[in-house]
């Protein structure tokens, strides 16, 4: 048998070698999508590698400690910080760099790399920075060039509250540097935390000089170790400095203050809870500022206020002794008479001091009024007033002459006059008079008027704390020095770091799991290539029946010499495992071309879906073998079909040399009518699991096989049927000679229909138009802004001169706050592990869908939220019916309730309401993100205003419809990478088209040639032919258009606005390549001479 | 329909045909005038079907020369000669050559589509079946008709256009003896109505003689004379 097997290999080796070739293609298109995907995966895990080096595990916080915080021999201290690069002499600026401050020790984290030079140029008068190229090429400098370098100044207290540092000059920190090496993008000069393809912009600057200059010496933000084992949080000697508080003891108590002035809500509520457990006696205060203190028409400018329990403690003890019978009376019928007026006055408590009280000439009773700034969510200064009742006057003595309760007011507290404060907000210095300047000098800050805690943290408390101070006295049976060091102890063991801003990252493990992507690139275009799989396997099934039917007469003569039929069957199924078996290897070489192709593809002419030309070439044996057994199996499963059907014509019919044996016999009709209702219930099953798992590919997938089976089975049913024509002509007759092998031309139309499924399919989801959008910009600023562009003030602030100013007025700007975090959109391969999230202010929130998010949800913890519906399902794969979790900045989780927008600017993000943005991320301070609505006269100039005024900012302007485009850029590029599969199913069902055409000439060379006698001339029967092939191919388009328009209404409900004009350019295209490869095919087969073949004899 | 030429007469003058350095056909000559019946018989490589085909303007000669109404039509241009052949020549081949695709009205139909149609060629091809009594197969297709029904389909298609010569290649090689008897009868029954010359290629000497003249073909030249 296997001689035999080998004789028909040889004899029969075109029919065997296109079968073995269309395995191979089979083979290379399936196995070499799955390389793809291998590609894209190990080259995220190479880019990975090479941007961490040996990092392992890194320890970050929002603020900076010391290193020795770290119980670790083996650790790199870095300061990592984003800033703006301005390069004066090429008037270049390059905003998101990263501004690493290193020592020597962070470059041995890649071996390759050598320490470039963070020394200070010997003749030069500013330090070193050292750029990588990508850097370079962004500010086009060379070595010795200077540099001016923008960064966000290292603040203690947060810019948004009372007395943040927010002016623009004071919030950015300047450097003037000098290039002193250029590194590569590799290895130390890609490092970078974010998982992201795209090249980093990287400036080394030495990590002393940039302590200085923030002021933060021996101080850093990261600490990078390559010790495997991953750094915990027990592994921190936490200390009060180390998160920024601090104590001051006296002999009967001690004060817990914030460096940041306000105690952060954590610390505050630790604190209390601690002392309540250690019976530790407390007594929190809240020190706020007033602008007056008004009574009788008398004011006092720019007073002390203290927020404390008025009702318990030494206060009250003080109050009490000074508080007469009388005074109690008159307090009494003040507050009566003004309850009736006004019930929200009831606690209205004040007590001044005697200074104030004699100032303003109060006495017990009187009405005082506070005027004092708030901040706006707009982080601007209001006036707010509050009135209150004089309940007592003090001396200042004993807790009311205490400046220990009071936190340091930078800028106030260590000037010699009043009129030298230096404060963020504004002061009016003509109020200041002679008296408020000699009570500076005596008292200085110690406060004029107290008011009960509870009002205070009323009026004063915000995200960033309710208390300035807690006083604390000694435990019972302990000491001052027993106390405090009772309370620091449990105090630091309470404390969580992940709650004060501490992150532990295991870098490498979460950057390779990331690299995993968000997009499987090898089952997106696998899930592709299936279409093509069928494709090539009813390609093969048709050729290895011509191939069977060619040999009907051996088959003939086999049986009728003896062979039984499960023997023949056993050979051809032999000689086509065979056949396809080195169509498999052979497809193993071309997936690996095939491959590469795709990557060549992709570093090139379809760069926008990839971004960065970053893509190396991975081949994993796996792949290869499911490529492989995958195209083998359906391919072998496809002859084995074939083979079957050898039993079904008799003995005579094949010795006769009858060819049509693949059609069904009477006694199989019922059974292939059960399997073809069989297979449409399973198509139907399929669509209807399809819309209950909400899988729009699911849906996709099965409604198009559903209509392409029902098109090829009524073009089936059509072709077979023997009804006479009515009107008789010639083009009928040539349409009509399709039917004399139904079986090929059903597979023909079935092959060509698939692939113009897959590409009307896919092609409709392409934008062919510039999108439109009601935003003229998208800008990022590289350092907040904390001031708004929408104000004369602000923009005052942020430096516009008068007439930039005006110019701005035209516009109006909505400010968004920013987290930090990875992009969610398709320009990152990477899986984002921490998405980006937006605060949207309220300008943003008054229109639908934005409304939703002002909804309050009634569980903690869980917010509403939009996103985009495409970064959502494709690259969060986030389930529609389930909250997405994220951490907040307390290292908690956040659920956030998904809406979705189709389409939107908004496809790199997730977006919550700044309200909520502030409660979960409270230290993110001002706006680096903005929507920007200009008149289209203004939009140049406009955009030039912008980016020059804030170029420190790292203000940088993007055409809001320039950056949908560049979203839809990657769509339509993706489209077009799986276009070019439906383009290959184009191939491949012409190439069968034409093949079918040619072998039915060949086979038909008896009737032509019959013809021929009857006086057809050769190009009429040329034309016959053709018209025959373009028939079928015009069926089988018109069954994958409306396939692919069925399929695509059913996954997303609708038709999208259609490509109509790249999809018929595309179509027309499929339709001349099949015309000009039947023309060949007709060409080459009627190019012997036809007459021949009549001779009988 | 085509407008169908009559004719009177076929001449062959002193024929040759050769396939590269075999000679075929040698000096075959022989005149028929139109209401003839011939059968040409010879052994298997004599050269029956190469005359036959020569004849019928399938094959061109080597040497010699056919007029056919004392016209060469082997001087027309590739596109006359076909519509020459469609209006003047008829053809049964031994394995009919029907096509499998289409119905036996449709096949018999298939001349007429080489060039215009007229308007009478379905009621031709009606009155041709009857002739040949396929009224009840019209629809049918080749694949369900018996191989005598199969070669009555042949005969009827290559009349539809009137054919002045009517030629036969092994019409009943492929059929028993009775149905042979059958398509014979027919053959003549037709060419009796149509009074055209019929040539018939044959190994079956009765047939043979049934006819009104017998030829024999050895070696690519006739052994009896061929002048009618």
């Amino acid at each position: 048998m296997r001689r035999f097997s080998w004789g028909s290999f040889r004899y029969f080796w075109q029919i065997h070698l296109t079968v073995a070739l269309c395995t191979a293609v089979a083979t290379g298109v399936l196995a070499g999508a799955l390389i793809v995907g291998d590609s894209v995966r190990g080259s995220l895990r190479s880019l990975t590698i090479e941007r961490l080096g040996a990092i392992q595990h890194a320890l970050l916080a929002d603020h900076f400690f010391q290193p020795a915080l770290l119980k670790r021999q083996q650790k790199v201290p870095a300061l990592l910080l984003n800033g703006t690069i301005v390069a004066p002499q090429t008037q270049t600026r390059a905003s998101k760099v990263n501004i690493l401050g290193v020592t020597d020790s962070f470059f041995t984290f890649w071996e390759e790399s050598n320490p470039p030079n963070l020394n200070k140029p010997a003749e030069q008068p500013f330090n070193a920075i050292v750029i990588n190229e990508t850097l370079q090429d962004e500010l086009n400098v060379q070595v010795g060039d200077t540099l001016l370098v923008n960064m966000s100044q290292a603040a203690d207290i947060h810019p948004e509250s009372f007395l943040g540092e927010r002016d623009a000059a004071k919030a950015i920190q300047s450097l003037r540097l000098i290039v002193s090496d250029i590194v590569p993008t590799e290895n130390a000069g890609r490092f970078s935390l974010r998982a992201h393809q795209s090249l980093p912009l990287n400036a080394f600057v030495a990590l002393s000089v940039l302590q200085k200059a923030l002021g933060q010496e021996d101080r850093v933000n990261a600490l990078f170790t390559t010790e495997t084992a991953p750094i915990s949080s027990d592994e921190l000697a936490l200390t009060l400095e180390a998160l920024g508080l601090n104590i001051q003891e006296r002999e009967t108590h001690f004060d817990l203050q914030s460096e940041q002035y306000l105690l952060k809500p954590i610390f505050s509520e630790t604190a209390l809870a601690v002392a309540a457990r250690n019976r530790i006696p407390t007594f929190p205060t809240l020190t706020y500022l007033a602008n007056t203190i008004t009574a009788n028409g008398k004011v006092i400018p720019y007073s002390t206020i203290v927020a404390l329990p008025t009702n318990a403690g030494k206060f009250a003890k003080l109050i009490n002794n000074y508080t007469t019978e009388a005074d109690q009376l008159a307090y009494q019928q003040a507050n009566k008479s003004l309850e009736s007026l006004d019930e929200s006055l009831q606690h209205h408590e004040i007590i001044l001091n005697a200074w104030a009280a004699t100032d303003l000439n109060a006495k017990i009773g009187d009405a005082i009024t506070l005027t004092y700034y708030n901040v706006s969510t707009a982080e601007e200064y209001t006036t707010a007033t509050a009135s209150f009742l004089l309940k007592g006057i003090l001396p200042i003595e004993g807790i009311a002459a205490d400046r220990g309760i009071i936190p340091t007011f930078p800028g106030i507290h260590d000037t010699a006059d009043m009129s030298e404060w230096e404060s963020p907000f504004p002061i009016d210095y003509t109020r200041i008079r002679s008296k408020d300047e000699a009570y500076w000098d005596e008292y200085g800050t110690t406060p004029k008027a107290f008011i009960p805690l509870a009002i205070g943290k009323q009026l004063w408390k915000n995200r960033f704390g309710d208390l300035t101070a807690i006083r604390m006295g000694i435990a019972p049976d302990a000491d001052i020095q027993a106390t405090r060091t009772i309370f620091e102890t449990e105090f630091l063991k309470d404390v969580q770091p992940e709650e004060v801003g501490f992150q532990f990252l295991s870098l490498q493990a979460d950057g390779l799991q990331a690299s995993a992507g968000a997009t499987d690139f090898g089952m997106l275009f696998s899930s592709l290539s299936a279409f093509i799989i069928i494709a090539v396997a009813l390609l093969v099934g048709m050729l290895f029946r011509i191939g069977v039917e060619q040999r009907s007469r051996e088959i003939g003569i086999l049986q009728a010499i003896g062979y039984p039929l499960t023997k023949i069957r056993r050979r051809f199924l032999y000689e086509g495992v065979i056949v396809a078996s080195t169509g498999g290897l052979l497809g193993c070489l071309l997936a690996i071309g095939y491959a590469q192709l795709m990557i060549f593809g992709l570093q090139t002419w379809w760069l926008p879906a990839i971004g960065t030309p970053f893509m190396e070439l991975h081949v994993s044996v796996w792949s290869l073998l499911i490529g492989a057994v995958i195209s083998l199996a359906v391919v072998i499963l496809s002859i084995r079909l074939t083979v079957h059907k050898l039993g079904k014509t008799s003995t005579v019919s094949l010795l006769a040399g009858k060819t049509d044996f693949v059609d069904a016999t009477a006694a199989d009709i019922p059974k292939t009518k059960r399997l073809r209702y069989l297979s449409w219930l399973a198509a139907a099953i399929g669509f209807g699991i399809g819309i209950w798992v909400e899988q729009p590919v699911v849906s996709l997938l099965f409604v198009a096989l559903l209509v392409i089976g029902i098109g090829s089975g009524v073009f089936d049913k059509w072709i077979k049927s023997q009804n006479v024509p009515k009107q008789l002509n010639r083009t009928r007759f040539a349409v009509r000679n399709a039917a004399r092998q139904p079986g090929r031309s059903k597979t023909c139309v079935t092959t060509v229909s698939i692939a113009c499924c897959i590409i009307v399919a896919v092609g409709a989801n392409r934008h062919d138009t510039t999108p439109e959008t009601e935003y003229a910009f998208v800008a990022e600023s590289t350092l907040p802004l904390h001031h708004s562009l929408n104000t004369s003030d602000g923009r005052f602030e942020l430096g516009f001169s008068e007439k930039d100013s005006e110019r701005l007025r035209a516009s109006d700007v909505i400010p968004f706050r920013v987290s930090p975090g990875e992009d969610v959109s398709c320009l990152n391969l990477y899986q984002p592990q921490k998405p980006q999230i937006l605060g949207a202010s309220d300008a943003m929130l008054d229109e639908f869908p934005w409304r939703k998010l002002k909804r309050v949800l009634s569980e903690i913890g869980r917010v509403p939220a939009i996103g985009d519906e495409k970064s959502l399902r494709w690259i969060l794969h986030h389930d529609p019916d389930d909250d997405f979790i994220v951490q907040d900045e307390f290292g908690k989780s956040l659920r956030l309730e998904l809406e979705t927008v189709v389409n939107s600017l908004f496809q790199s993000q997730l977006i919550i309401s700044e309200s909520n943005f502030t409660k979960y991320f409270p230290s993110q301070s001002g706006y680096q993100f903005f929507l920007i609505k200009t008149p289209s006269e203004l939009r140049e100039e406009t955009a030039q205003i912008l980016e020059k005024t804030l170029e420190d900012y790292g203000f940088d302007l993007m055409s809001a419809s320039a950056r949908l485009a560049n979203y839809r850029a990657v769509e339509n590029t993706y489209i077009s990478t799986f276009q070019s599969l439906g383009g290959l199913g184009v191939l491949l069902g012409t190439f069968g088209l034409a093949l079918v055409l040619f072998r039915n000439i060949i086979e038909r060379r008896g009737e032509l040639a019959t013809l021929r006698a009857f006086g057809f001339r050769r190009r009429l029967l040329s034309w016959m032919l053709f018209l025959e092939s373009c028939f079928l191919l015009t069926i089988g388009m018109l069954i994958g258009i409306v396939a692919g328009l069925a399929a695509i209404f059913a996954s997303q409900g609708h038709l999208p606005s259609f490509p109509w004009f790249s999809l018929t350019i595309t179509l027309l295209f499929i339709f001349g390549f099949g015309i000009i490869a039947n023309a060949v095919a007709v060409a080459m087969a009627l190019r012997s001479p036809l007459l021949t073949t009549l001779k009988s004899e | 329909m085509n407008q169908t030429q009559p004719i009177s007469s076929l001449k062959v003058s002193n024929l040759s045909k050769d396939f590269g350095t075999v000679r075929v056909l040698r000096d075959v000559s022989f005149s028929f005038t139109a209401g003839i019946s011939v059968a040409i018989t010879g052994p298997s490589g004599s050269g029956k079907s190469t005359l036959l085909h020569v004849i019928g303007t399938l094959e061109k000669p080597s040497g010699g020369r056919v007029e056919i109404n004392d016209t060469d039509p082997f001087t027309l241009s590739e596109p006359e000669l076909a519509q020459y052949r469609n209006t003047v020549m008829g053809f049964v081949f031994q394995d009919h050559h029907l096509l499998p695709q289409y119905s036996v009205l449709e096949n018999v139909l298939v001349p007429t589509f080489a060039f215009k149609q007229g308007p009478d060629a379905p009621e031709r091809a009606h009155e041709l079946l009857k002739r040949v009594g396929l009224t009840h197969r019209l629809s049918h297709r080749p694949g369900e008709l018996s191989g005598g029904e199969r070669q009555r389909v042949a005969i009827a298609r290559a009349l539809i256009n009137q054919p002045g010569i009517l030629l036969c290649d092994e019409p009943t090689g492929n059929l028993d003896t009775d149905t042979s008897e059958t398509i014979a009868d027919l053959l003549f029954e037709l060419h009796s109505v149509e009074q055209n010359i019929l040539i018939v290629v044959t190994h079956n000497l009765t047939l043979a003689s049934r006819f009104q003249q017998h030829l024999q073909l050895s070696d690519g030249t006739f052994t009896s004379n061929g002048d009618a």
